[in-house]
């Protein structure tokens, strides 16, 4: 019975340690492969600001944009008005925090520029240097794409 | 009457309600948990309006421009420097532009023959129906080739 314990404790320990409990800001998508993509300097300290720029659904056509469970209509001005509000109070709130993109890698780029454009417009993103703004890509091959 | 423990006796602690619990924990930690891989980053860039490709242009360099759009026959990738057209259709191989983005880099380095001059940059034009990843792809040759500045610029 001992050694059996033992182990089960040790498995027990090694989930414990291990597992992560999933933060509700990054959403489950397929990102973008990139060889030459910086690895991810998580800094537990530094606040982040992740928007997701996903499907509604699986298989679904409609794109949206979603930040902490919020969800924004890439469509709708309104919604990228409130979107860029809430960049703004984060820029304001964390000058130094960064701002994280997660694209799925399916979605058209026409969505894509719509956030760069909210960006451009509310926070100077491609004007002002000291912002940090990053796209999260997968740094492991995916094998070839359809073309 | 007192009970009276021999000398002998052993105390019996049962562990059955222990390992129970640590079966459960241990279902529970096994069953939720998720590896997750680390994610890589590529830096954002700004996005301007298409008069400004030209409104940028500094007199010593001028920009490699990138045109990227979707045809029937795929992705189509289109480099231009000083007149010189590369193309490439696919994503899959992308040699070509890089090579003529290594020659752009190369012919615009400053006399110490490392940094690069003022002005060197691309610029990308995409369409909108470009998928995203195709755009990843073509970031991804762009860094390959320490140009240090990329331009997002709305299609004219």
């Amino acid at each position: 019975m001992t050694p059996m314990i033992d182990c089960v404790m040790l498995l027990l320990v090694f989930f414990m340690v291990t597992s992560k409990f999933k933060s509700t800001e990054a959403d489950i998508l397929s990102l973008a492969y990139a060889r030459n993509a910086d690895s991810e300097e998580r800094a537990e300290e530094k606040a982040r600001f992740v928007i997701n720029v996903r499907f509604e659904e699986k298989g679904g056509s409609k794109v949206i944009f979603t930040v902490q469970g919020m969800v924004f209509d890439p469509e709708s001005r309104q919604a990228m008005d409130r979107l860029g509000e809430n960049l703004r109070g984060f820029r304001f709130q964390e000058p130094n925090g960064e701002i994280m993109v997660r694209v799925d890698r399916n979605v058209e780029y026409g969505s894509v520029k719509k956030l760069q454009k909210v960006m451009r417009d509310k926070l100077g993103v491609g004007k002002e240097r000291e912002l940090k703004v990053s796209y999260s890509v997968d740094p492991n091959p995916p094998g070839e794409i359809s073309q | 009457m007192k009970k009276r423990y021999k000398k002998n006796d052993e105390i019996e602690v049962s562990l059955t309600s222990m390992i129970d619990m640590v079966f459960l924990l241990l279902i529970f930690f096994m069953v939720t948990a998720k590896f997750v891989l680390p994610e890589g980053t590529i830096p954002a860039f700004g996005i301007e309006q298409a008069a400004g490709v030209g409104g940028r242009v500094s007199a010593a360099v001028e920009p490699y421009e990138i045109h990227i759009v979707k045809t029937e026959a795929g992705t189509r990738i289109q480099g231009k420097y000083r007149g010189a057209e590369t193309q490439a259709v696919g994503v899959n191989d992308l040699g070509p532009i890089r090579e003529s983005l290594e020659a752009y880099y190369n012919d615009n380095l400053g006399e110490d023959k490392k940094t690069p001059l003022e002005g060197v940059e691309v610029t990308i034009q995409c369409g909108d129906d470009v998928k995203w990843e195709a755009m990843v792809r073509v970031l991804d040759i762009i860094r390959q080739t320490n140009i240090p500045k990329i331009r997002f610029v709305e299609q004219s």
